[in-house]
């Protein structure tokens, strides 16, 4: 139980990283396309959101069968099938960033710092709000039995 | 180098989406994990709790990466030809990932 619970907290952790690190990238990107670029925060962005979506995907691996059967199946299938449906639609969604975080990463990496691309861009703002919302719909469920 | 970099993070993005969608709709070939037995099975018994988000959530992921390894390393040589098929490979991939975005919302909410 301690480690799952230790494994919750890291998962949160991380994923506040991401969505911090996500969101300053899509605002220094959109500075940089307006001539005002910040070489260093364009490149150090994108590896610590990827370096997080990473800390979030295993830890988020290893602590889901848990949620699966005692949370889900035990209560939440039952009590309120909408958090089980917002839930899954939030695990999905984490899978389909993680192509645009790699890219993110690999366009940072090879585009100059003054010229970010439109699908730089476009990968950093869709990273950004699917983090932002699957952060908002785990603190909804989380908080199912709390407040 | 950044037509390159656009026409492998295209590529990758594409196939991973493509990977997700039929992964999702078919459900062909997925290993399943049933989390209270601790086993994976490709044929997972009726009434146990099986899950196939392991399964699909790695396949997207692996293909996104080696379909951008891939792209990277057979990109066009010549940086406009690269950089047009780049920006067709970035349309087709927002669209998979928005359709697949838009069916797994509508798969999930039909199951209730």
């Amino acid at each position: 139980m301690f480690w799952i619970k230790l494994g919750l907290v890291l998962h949160t952790i991380a994923a506040g990283a991401l969505t911090g690190s996500a969101t300053h990238l899509a605002l220094t990107l959109r500075k940089a396309r307006r001539g005002r670029p910040n070489p260093r925060l364009q490149r150090l962005y994108p590896a610590v959101a990827a370096g997080c979506y990473l800390a979030v995907y295993v830890l988020g691996t290893l602590i889901y069968p848990r949620y699966r059967v005692e949370v889900r199946a035990n209560w939440l299938d039952d009590h309120a099938p909408w958090a089980s449906v917002l839930f899954d639609l939030k695990e999905n969604l984490a899978t389909l960033l993680g192509p645009l975080v790699l890219a993110m990463v690999v366009l940072s990496r090879a585009e100059e710092p003054a010229k970010p691309s439109r699908a730089l861009l476009g990968c950093a703002a869709a990273v950004a709000l699917g983090v932002w919302f699957n952060v908002v719909s785990g603190l909804l469920v989380g908080s199912m039995r709390s407040v | 180098m950044s037509a390159r970099a656009r026409f492998a993070t295209g590529a990758g993005t594409l196939a991973a989406a493509t990977v997700y969608l039929v992964a999702t709709t078919t459900r062909l070939g997925l290993l399943f994990y049933l989390p209270t037995r601790g086993e994976w099975t490709f044929d997972p018994p009726t009434g146990v709790i099986a899950m196939d988000w392991f399964a699909r959530s790695n396949a997207t992921l692996a293909a996104g990466a080696l379909a951008t390894w891939a792209a990277w390393r057979w990109a066009p040589a010549d940086p406009k030809r690269c950089a047009r098929h780049a920006g067709r490979l970035w349309a087709l991939g927002w669209m998979m990932l928005g359709w697949s975005a838009a069916y797994t919302a509508m798969w999930l909410i039909a199951q209730r």
